[in-house]
Protein backbone atom coordinates (compact mmCIF):
# COMPACT_ATOMS: atom_id res chain seq x y z
CA UNK A 1 0.00 0.00 0.00
CA UNK A 2 1.56 3.30 -1.04
CA UNK A 3 0.60 6.17 1.15
CA UNK A 4 0.08 9.75 0.06
CA UNK A 5 2.66 12.33 1.04
CA UNK A 6 1.76 14.88 3.64
CA UNK A 7 1.56 17.55 0.94
CA UNK A 8 -0.86 15.42 -1.04
CA UNK A 9 -2.98 14.85 2.03
CA UNK A 10 -3.23 18.55 2.84
CA UNK A 11 -4.02 19.28 -0.81
CA UNK A 12 -6.75 16.68 -0.61
CA UNK A 13 -8.11 18.18 2.59
CA UNK A 14 -8.56 21.56 0.94
CA UNK A 15 -10.05 20.12 -2.21
CA UNK A 16 -7.24 21.12 -4.53
CA UNK A 17 -6.41 17.68 -5.90
CA UNK A 18 -7.43 16.81 -9.44
CA UNK A 19 -10.44 14.56 -9.77
CA UNK A 20 -8.51 11.36 -10.39
CA UNK A 21 -6.03 11.83 -7.57
CA UNK A 22 -8.85 12.81 -5.27
CA UNK A 23 -10.74 9.63 -6.06
CA UNK A 24 -7.62 7.51 -5.57
CA UNK A 25 -6.89 9.09 -2.24
CA UNK A 26 -10.46 8.65 -1.09
CA UNK A 27 -10.16 4.98 -1.89
CA UNK A 28 -6.91 4.76 0.05
CA UNK A 29 -8.40 6.53 3.06
CA UNK A 30 -11.20 4.01 3.18
CA UNK A 31 -8.71 1.27 3.93
CA UNK A 32 -5.78 3.03 5.63
CA UNK A 33 -6.22 3.72 9.33
CA UNK A 34 -3.11 5.85 9.76
CA UNK A 35 -3.79 8.26 6.95
CA UNK A 36 -7.41 8.51 8.02
CA UNK A 37 -6.33 9.31 11.58
CA UNK A 38 -4.01 12.04 10.30
CA UNK A 39 -6.79 13.54 8.23
CA UNK A 40 -9.23 13.39 11.14
CA UNK A 41 -6.72 15.18 13.31
CA UNK A 42 -6.54 17.99 10.79
CA UNK A 43 -10.31 18.06 10.38
CA UNK A 44 -10.80 18.59 14.10
CA UNK A 45 -8.33 21.49 13.94
CA UNK A 46 -10.33 22.93 11.05
CA UNK A 47 -13.55 22.66 13.05
CA UNK A 48 -11.91 24.51 15.90
CA UNK A 49 -10.61 27.21 13.60
CA UNK A 50 -14.14 27.74 12.37
CA UNK A 51 -15.31 28.66 15.86
CA UNK A 52 -13.33 31.91 15.73
CA UNK A 53 -15.33 34.26 13.54
CA UNK A 54 -14.31 37.88 13.24
CA UNK A 55 -17.23 40.22 12.96
CA UNK A 56 -17.07 43.04 10.45
CA UNK A 57 -16.01 46.41 11.82
CA UNK A 58 -18.55 48.73 13.39
CA UNK A 59 -20.49 50.21 10.50
CA UNK A 60 -19.17 53.68 9.90
CA UNK A 61 -22.09 56.07 10.16
CA UNK A 62 -23.30 56.41 6.61
CA UNK A 63 -25.14 59.61 7.21
CA UNK A 64 -22.23 61.53 8.66
CA UNK A 65 -21.96 63.17 5.30
CA UNK A 66 -24.97 65.23 6.18
CA UNK A 67 -23.64 66.08 9.64
CA UNK A 68 -21.20 68.73 8.40
CA UNK A 69 -23.94 70.26 6.30
CA UNK A 70 -26.16 70.39 9.33
CA UNK A 71 -23.33 71.93 11.30
CA UNK A 72 -22.91 74.63 8.70
CA UNK A 73 -26.60 75.40 9.03
CA UNK A 74 -26.37 75.60 12.78
CA UNK A 75 -23.21 77.68 12.53
CA UNK A 76 -24.90 80.13 10.20
CA UNK A 77 -27.86 80.40 12.51
CA UNK A 78 -25.55 80.87 15.44
CA UNK A 79 -23.69 83.66 13.69
CA UNK A 80 -26.88 85.45 12.88
CA UNK A 81 -28.27 85.09 16.36
CA UNK A 82 -24.94 86.10 17.87
CA UNK A 83 -24.98 89.18 15.76
CA UNK A 84 -28.51 89.95 16.88
CA UNK A 85 -27.79 89.30 20.53
CA UNK A 86 -24.62 91.31 20.48
CA UNK A 87 -26.33 94.11 18.61
CA UNK A 88 -29.28 94.22 20.97
CA UNK A 89 -27.47 93.90 24.25
CA UNK A 90 -24.84 96.42 23.37
CA UNK A 91 -27.11 98.82 21.56
CA UNK A 92 -26.90 101.15 24.51
CA UNK A 93 -23.10 101.20 24.64
CA UNK A 94 -22.72 101.88 20.98
CA UNK A 95 -18.97 102.64 20.80
CA UNK A 96 -17.92 99.11 21.92
CA UNK A 97 -20.24 97.12 19.66
CA UNK A 98 -18.04 97.30 16.63
CA UNK A 99 -14.93 96.51 18.61
CA UNK A 100 -16.63 93.54 20.22
CA UNK A 101 -17.90 92.30 16.93
CA UNK A 102 -14.51 92.75 15.34
CA UNK A 103 -12.86 90.76 18.13
CA UNK A 104 -15.31 87.97 18.78
CA UNK A 105 -16.93 87.19 15.49
CA UNK A 106 -13.83 86.44 13.44
CA UNK A 107 -12.43 84.24 16.19
CA UNK A 108 -15.63 82.26 16.47
CA UNK A 109 -15.95 82.06 12.72
CA UNK A 110 -12.37 80.84 12.40
CA UNK A 111 -12.87 78.23 15.07
CA UNK A 112 -16.02 76.95 13.51
CA UNK A 113 -14.43 76.90 10.11
CA UNK A 114 -11.42 74.93 11.32
CA UNK A 115 -13.65 72.45 13.08
CA UNK A 116 -15.93 72.05 10.14
CA UNK A 117 -13.01 71.66 7.80
CA UNK A 118 -11.70 68.86 9.97
CA UNK A 119 -15.10 67.27 10.00
CA UNK A 120 -15.35 67.58 6.27
CA UNK A 121 -11.98 66.02 5.70
CA UNK A 122 -12.71 63.17 8.05
CA UNK A 123 -16.08 62.63 6.52
CA UNK A 124 -14.58 62.92 3.08
CA UNK A 125 -11.81 60.45 3.75
CA UNK A 126 -14.09 57.98 5.40
CA UNK A 127 -17.14 58.43 3.31
CA UNK A 128 -15.86 58.84 -0.18
CA UNK A 129 -17.24 55.43 -0.92
CA UNK A 130 -20.59 56.06 0.70
CA UNK A 131 -20.83 59.36 -1.10
CA UNK A 132 -20.04 57.82 -4.44
CA UNK A 133 -22.70 55.23 -3.77
CA UNK A 134 -25.20 57.84 -2.70
CA UNK A 135 -24.35 60.09 -5.59
CA UNK A 136 -24.69 57.23 -8.00
CA UNK A 137 -28.03 56.35 -6.47
CA UNK A 138 -29.30 59.92 -6.59
CA UNK A 139 -27.98 60.41 -10.08
CA UNK A 140 -29.80 57.31 -11.23
CA UNK A 141 -32.96 58.33 -9.43
CA UNK A 142 -32.65 61.83 -10.83
CA UNK A 143 -32.31 60.56 -14.34
CA UNK A 144 -35.19 58.16 -13.87
CA UNK A 145 -37.27 61.02 -12.53
CA UNK A 146 -36.47 63.24 -15.50
CA UNK A 147 -37.14 60.41 -17.92
CA UNK A 148 -40.51 59.56 -16.42
CA UNK A 149 -41.51 63.18 -16.25
CA UNK A 150 -40.57 63.72 -19.85
CA UNK A 151 -42.48 60.66 -20.86
CA UNK A 152 -45.57 61.67 -18.89
CA UNK A 153 -45.72 65.16 -20.29
CA UNK A 154 -45.11 64.11 -23.83
CA UNK A 155 -47.22 60.99 -23.94
CA UNK A 156 -50.15 62.82 -25.52
CA UNK A 157 -47.91 64.32 -28.16
CA UNK A 158 -46.23 60.96 -28.63
CA UNK A 159 -49.55 59.30 -29.21
CA UNK A 160 -50.37 61.78 -31.91
CA UNK A 161 -47.00 61.36 -33.57
CA UNK A 162 -47.19 57.61 -33.35
CA UNK A 163 -50.62 57.56 -34.95
CA UNK A 164 -49.40 59.80 -37.72
CA UNK A 165 -46.36 57.64 -38.21
CA UNK A 166 -48.50 54.55 -38.48
CA UNK A 167 -50.71 56.25 -41.04
CA UNK A 168 -47.72 57.32 -43.05
CA UNK A 169 -46.27 53.90 -42.72
CA UNK A 170 -49.44 52.33 -44.00
CA UNK A 171 -49.57 54.75 -46.92
CA UNK A 172 -45.92 54.07 -47.56
CA UNK A 173 -46.56 50.40 -47.38
CA UNK A 174 -49.26 50.53 -49.99
CA UNK A 175 -47.12 52.62 -52.31
CA UNK A 176 -44.25 50.25 -51.82
CA UNK A 177 -46.45 47.30 -52.51
CA UNK A 178 -47.69 48.83 -55.76
CA UNK A 179 -44.10 49.49 -56.76
CA UNK A 180 -43.08 45.97 -55.95
CA UNK A 181 -45.91 44.54 -57.95
CA UNK A 182 -45.03 46.72 -60.90
CA UNK A 183 -41.42 45.63 -60.69
CA UNK A 184 -42.53 42.07 -60.48
CA UNK A 185 -44.57 42.40 -63.60
CA UNK A 186 -41.67 43.97 -65.39
CA UNK A 187 -39.40 41.18 -64.34
CA UNK A 188 -41.80 38.59 -65.53
CA UNK A 189 -42.13 40.35 -68.91
CA UNK A 190 -38.41 40.59 -69.24
CA UNK A 191 -37.94 37.01 -68.29
CA UNK A 192 -40.48 35.85 -70.82
CA UNK A 193 -38.76 37.92 -73.44
CA UNK A 194 -35.41 36.49 -72.56
CA UNK A 195 -36.76 33.01 -72.63
CA UNK A 196 -38.13 33.52 -76.11
CA UNK A 197 -34.79 34.79 -77.30
CA UNK A 198 -33.00 31.85 -75.87
CA UNK A 199 -35.41 29.48 -77.46
CA UNK A 200 -34.93 31.22 -80.75
CA UNK A 201 -31.20 30.87 -80.48
CA UNK A 202 -31.61 27.25 -79.56
CA UNK A 203 -33.73 26.60 -82.59
CA UNK A 204 -31.45 28.54 -84.84
CA UNK A 205 -28.50 26.85 -83.31
CA UNK A 206 -30.03 23.47 -83.82
CA UNK A 207 -30.65 24.20 -87.47
CA UNK A 208 -27.14 25.40 -88.01
CA UNK A 209 -25.75 22.41 -86.23
CA UNK A 210 -27.70 20.08 -88.43
CA UNK A 211 -26.55 21.92 -91.49
CA UNK A 212 -22.98 21.78 -90.27
CA UNK A 213 -23.32 18.08 -89.65
CA UNK A 214 -24.61 17.55 -93.15
CA UNK A 215 -21.81 19.59 -94.61
CA UNK A 216 -19.24 17.69 -92.62
CA UNK A 217 -20.67 14.43 -93.78
CA UNK A 218 -20.52 15.57 -97.39
CA UNK A 219 -16.96 16.72 -96.90
CA UNK A 220 -15.96 13.43 -95.36
CA UNK A 221 -17.51 11.47 -98.24
CA UNK A 222 -15.76 13.69 -100.73
CA UNK A 223 -12.43 13.28 -98.98
CA UNK A 224 -12.77 9.52 -98.97
CA UNK A 225 -13.62 9.52 -102.64
CA UNK A 226 -10.50 11.56 -103.26
CA UNK A 227 -8.19 9.09 -101.63
CA UNK A 228 -9.44 5.87 -102.98
CA UNK A 229 -6.42 4.25 -104.54
CA UNK A 230 -8.13 2.94 -107.59
CA UNK A 231 -9.39 6.35 -108.63
CA UNK B 1 -36.59 41.37 -20.20
CA UNK B 2 -36.43 44.97 -19.21
CA UNK B 3 -32.95 46.35 -18.74
CA UNK B 4 -32.44 49.61 -16.96
CA UNK B 5 -31.97 52.43 -19.45
CA UNK B 6 -29.08 53.54 -17.27
CA UNK B 7 -27.31 50.19 -17.28
CA UNK B 8 -24.51 51.58 -19.41
CA UNK B 9 -23.97 54.37 -16.93
CA UNK B 10 -23.93 51.94 -14.01
CA UNK B 11 -21.36 49.79 -15.76
CA UNK B 12 -19.02 52.76 -15.77
CA UNK B 13 -18.82 52.44 -12.00
CA UNK B 14 -17.85 48.78 -11.78
CA UNK B 15 -14.27 48.02 -12.53
CA UNK B 16 -11.99 45.13 -11.79
CA UNK B 17 -9.48 45.68 -9.00
CA UNK B 18 -6.70 45.90 -11.55
CA UNK B 19 -8.56 48.51 -13.59
CA UNK B 20 -9.33 50.52 -10.47
CA UNK B 21 -5.71 50.38 -9.31
CA UNK B 22 -4.55 51.47 -12.73
CA UNK B 23 -6.79 54.52 -12.51
CA UNK B 24 -5.48 55.28 -9.03
CA UNK B 25 -1.93 54.93 -10.26
CA UNK B 26 -2.24 57.01 -13.41
CA UNK B 27 -4.96 59.51 -12.57
CA UNK B 28 -5.13 59.61 -8.77
CA UNK B 29 -8.76 58.59 -9.25
CA UNK B 30 -10.40 58.97 -5.83
CA UNK B 31 -13.55 57.15 -6.90
CA UNK B 32 -11.59 54.11 -8.04
CA UNK B 33 -9.61 54.16 -4.81
CA UNK B 34 -12.81 54.36 -2.78
CA UNK B 35 -14.11 51.33 -4.63
CA UNK B 36 -10.99 49.36 -3.76
CA UNK B 37 -11.27 50.36 -0.13
CA UNK B 38 -14.90 49.40 -0.02
CA UNK B 39 -14.21 45.98 -1.50
CA UNK B 40 -11.12 45.14 0.53
CA UNK B 41 -11.39 46.79 3.92
CA UNK B 42 -13.28 43.91 5.53
CA UNK B 43 -11.03 41.08 4.30
CA UNK B 44 -7.90 43.08 5.16
CA UNK B 45 -9.23 43.85 8.59
CA UNK B 46 -10.05 40.17 9.14
CA UNK B 47 -6.54 39.19 8.16
CA UNK B 48 -4.95 41.78 10.43
CA UNK B 49 -7.14 40.68 13.34
CA UNK B 50 -6.09 37.09 12.97
CA UNK B 51 -2.41 37.74 12.39
CA UNK B 52 -1.99 40.16 15.29
CA UNK B 53 -4.71 38.74 17.51
CA UNK B 54 -5.78 42.30 18.28
CA UNK B 55 -9.05 43.64 16.86
CA UNK B 56 -8.40 47.30 17.55
CA UNK B 57 -4.85 47.25 16.31
CA UNK B 58 -6.17 45.49 13.24
CA UNK B 59 -8.40 48.46 12.39
CA UNK B 60 -5.38 50.77 12.48
CA UNK B 61 -3.35 48.35 10.40
CA UNK B 62 -6.12 48.05 7.82
CA UNK B 63 -6.29 51.82 7.61
CA UNK B 64 -2.51 51.93 7.26
CA UNK B 65 -2.67 49.33 4.50
CA UNK B 66 -4.82 51.53 2.33
CA UNK B 67 -2.80 54.62 3.13
CA UNK B 68 0.31 52.79 2.04
CA UNK B 69 -1.46 51.41 -1.00
CA UNK B 70 -2.22 54.94 -2.10
CA UNK B 71 1.14 56.39 -1.10
CA UNK B 72 3.01 53.71 -3.02
CA UNK B 73 0.64 53.49 -5.95
CA UNK B 74 3.48 54.06 -8.40
CA UNK B 75 5.08 50.82 -7.25
CA UNK B 76 2.17 48.68 -8.35
CA UNK B 77 2.97 46.53 -11.35
CA UNK B 78 -0.03 46.87 -13.69
CA UNK B 79 0.37 43.30 -14.98
CA UNK B 80 0.12 41.76 -11.54
CA UNK B 81 -2.86 40.69 -9.46
CA UNK B 82 -4.14 43.40 -7.19
CA UNK B 83 -5.15 40.93 -4.50
CA UNK B 84 -1.59 39.59 -4.18
CA UNK B 85 -0.33 43.15 -3.85
CA UNK B 86 -2.75 44.24 -1.16
CA UNK B 87 -2.45 41.02 0.90
CA UNK B 88 1.30 41.48 0.88
CA UNK B 89 1.14 45.09 2.08
CA UNK B 90 -1.21 44.13 4.90
CA UNK B 91 0.89 41.15 5.96
CA UNK B 92 4.09 43.18 6.04
CA UNK B 93 2.43 45.79 8.22
CA UNK B 94 1.22 43.05 10.55
CA UNK B 95 4.71 41.58 10.78
CA UNK B 96 6.14 45.02 11.51
CA UNK B 97 3.62 45.48 14.28
CA UNK B 98 4.40 42.07 15.79
CA UNK B 99 8.13 42.83 15.69
CA UNK B 100 7.50 46.17 17.32
CA UNK B 101 5.56 44.48 20.11
CA UNK B 102 8.29 41.92 20.58
CA UNK B 103 10.94 44.63 20.90
CA UNK B 104 8.84 46.35 23.51
CA UNK B 105 8.55 43.09 25.36
CA UNK B 106 4.81 42.96 24.87
CA UNK B 107 3.42 39.61 23.96
CA UNK B 108 0.11 39.48 22.18
CA UNK B 109 -0.93 36.83 24.65
CA UNK B 110 -0.19 38.66 27.88
CA UNK B 111 -2.54 41.22 29.32
CA UNK B 112 -5.17 39.94 27.02
CA UNK B 113 -8.15 40.92 29.08
CA UNK B 114 -9.16 43.61 26.63
CA UNK B 115 -8.73 41.34 23.68
CA UNK B 116 -10.61 38.54 25.37
CA UNK B 117 -13.46 40.95 25.95
CA UNK B 118 -13.28 42.03 22.35
CA UNK B 119 -13.42 38.45 21.09
CA UNK B 120 -16.28 37.68 23.42
CA UNK B 121 -18.19 40.78 22.34
CA UNK B 122 -17.59 40.33 18.67
CA UNK B 123 -18.07 36.63 18.58
CA UNK B 124 -20.70 35.77 16.11
CA UNK B 125 -22.33 32.52 17.12
CA UNK B 126 -25.71 31.25 16.13
CA UNK B 127 -26.20 29.11 19.19
CA UNK B 128 -29.03 30.17 21.44
CA UNK B 129 -28.92 29.90 25.18
CA UNK B 130 -26.39 31.49 27.53
CA UNK B 131 -24.43 28.30 28.23
CA UNK B 132 -23.91 27.39 24.61
CA UNK B 133 -22.82 30.93 23.83
CA UNK B 134 -20.31 31.16 26.65
CA UNK B 135 -18.79 27.85 25.64
CA UNK B 136 -18.50 28.90 22.00
CA UNK B 137 -16.94 32.19 22.99
CA UNK B 138 -14.45 30.45 25.20
CA UNK B 139 -13.60 28.15 22.35
CA UNK B 140 -13.03 31.10 20.05
CA UNK B 141 -10.66 32.66 22.56
CA UNK B 142 -8.77 29.37 22.83
CA UNK B 143 -8.43 29.28 19.07
CA UNK B 144 -7.16 32.83 19.02
CA UNK B 145 -4.52 32.01 21.62
CA UNK B 146 -3.54 28.82 19.81
CA UNK B 147 -3.08 30.75 16.57
CA UNK B 148 -0.98 33.34 18.35
CA UNK B 149 1.28 30.57 19.62
CA UNK B 150 2.03 29.48 16.07
CA UNK B 151 5.09 31.01 14.41
CA UNK B 152 4.13 33.99 12.24
CA UNK B 153 4.90 32.33 8.94
CA UNK B 154 2.73 29.34 9.87
CA UNK B 155 -0.05 31.58 11.08
CA UNK B 156 -0.08 33.51 7.79
CA UNK B 157 -0.58 30.33 5.80
CA UNK B 158 -3.43 29.22 8.04
CA UNK B 159 -5.15 32.59 7.88
CA UNK B 160 -4.82 32.89 4.12
CA UNK B 161 -5.83 29.29 3.33
CA UNK B 162 -8.41 28.56 5.97
CA UNK B 163 -10.02 31.92 6.65
CA UNK B 164 -9.51 33.85 3.42
CA UNK B 165 -9.80 30.75 1.22
CA UNK B 166 -6.84 31.47 -1.03
CA UNK B 167 -5.50 28.54 -3.06
CA UNK B 168 -2.06 27.21 -2.11
CA UNK B 169 -0.68 28.59 -5.34
CA UNK B 170 -2.02 32.08 -4.57
CA UNK B 171 -0.55 31.96 -1.08
CA UNK B 172 2.79 31.00 -2.60
CA UNK B 173 2.61 34.15 -4.74
CA UNK B 174 1.72 36.39 -1.83
CA UNK B 175 4.44 35.02 0.43
CA UNK B 176 6.91 34.55 -2.43
CA UNK B 177 7.74 30.98 -1.41
CA UNK B 178 7.36 27.65 -3.21
CA UNK B 179 3.93 26.06 -3.19
CA UNK B 180 5.36 22.95 -1.54
CA UNK B 181 6.58 25.04 1.38
CA UNK B 182 3.12 26.53 1.77
CA UNK B 183 1.58 23.07 1.94
CA UNK B 184 4.15 21.78 4.42
CA UNK B 185 3.59 24.75 6.68
CA UNK B 186 -0.16 24.28 6.51
CA UNK B 187 0.08 20.61 7.36
CA UNK B 188 2.43 21.28 10.26
CA UNK B 189 0.29 24.17 11.49
CA UNK B 190 -2.87 22.08 11.54
CA UNK B 191 -1.04 19.32 13.38
CA UNK B 192 0.23 21.73 16.03
CA UNK B 193 -3.16 23.42 16.34
CA UNK B 194 -4.91 20.12 16.82
CA UNK B 195 -2.50 19.25 19.62
CA UNK B 196 -3.02 22.60 21.29
CA UNK B 197 -6.78 22.52 21.03
CA UNK B 198 -7.69 18.93 21.65
CA UNK B 199 -5.95 17.83 24.84
CA UNK B 200 -8.92 15.88 26.13
CA UNK B 201 -9.30 14.02 22.89
CA UNK B 202 -5.63 13.15 22.98
CA UNK B 203 -5.94 11.78 26.48
CA UNK B 204 -8.91 9.65 25.51
CA UNK B 205 -7.08 8.21 22.57
CA UNK B 206 -3.99 7.57 24.69
CA UNK B 207 -6.14 5.60 27.07
CA UNK B 208 -7.52 3.59 24.18
CA UNK B 209 -3.94 2.66 23.30
CA UNK B 210 -3.59 4.65 20.10
CA UNK B 211 0.00 5.69 20.78
CA UNK B 212 0.56 6.68 17.22
CA UNK B 213 -1.44 9.80 17.80
CA UNK B 214 1.07 11.16 20.28
CA UNK B 215 3.97 10.88 17.88
CA UNK B 216 4.74 13.66 15.47
CA UNK B 217 2.95 13.31 12.19
CA UNK B 218 3.78 9.91 10.80
CA UNK B 219 4.18 11.21 7.31
CA UNK B 220 7.35 12.96 8.41
CA UNK B 221 9.01 9.62 9.22
CA UNK B 222 7.97 7.93 6.05
CA UNK B 223 9.98 8.61 2.90
CA UNK B 224 8.03 10.62 0.40
CA UNK B 225 6.14 8.39 -1.98
CA UNK B 226 4.06 9.27 -4.96
CA UNK B 227 0.39 8.63 -4.97
CA UNK B 228 -0.50 5.77 -7.31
Amino acid sequence: MTHPTRDQLITYLYGELDTESHANLSTHLAVCRDCKANLDQWRSAQADLNTWSVSPPMPTPARRWTAPALKWGIAALFMVSLGLVVGRSLASSAPNVEKFRAAVVPAVREELRAELQKDFQTALAAQQAAFTNEFRQQFREGLAEIASQTLASSSAETQRLLTQFVENYKADAETTLALVQKLDQQHRAEYANLLRKVETIAVVGENRFQRAQTQLGQLAAYAQTDFRPDN
Amino acid sequence: MRTSPFASITSLFTMTDEQAMWRVQTQDDAGAFAQLVRRWETPIQRLCTRITGDTHKAQDLAQETFTRLFAKRKDYQPGGKFSTYVWRIALNLCYDELRRLKRRGESPLEDDSEERLSVLENHDCGTPGPDGMAEAQERAEMVRQALMRLPENYRSVVVLRHYEDLKFREIAEVLDIPEGTVKSRMAEALTQLSRMLQPTLREDRAKAGQNDFLRPSRQMDRPERLLV
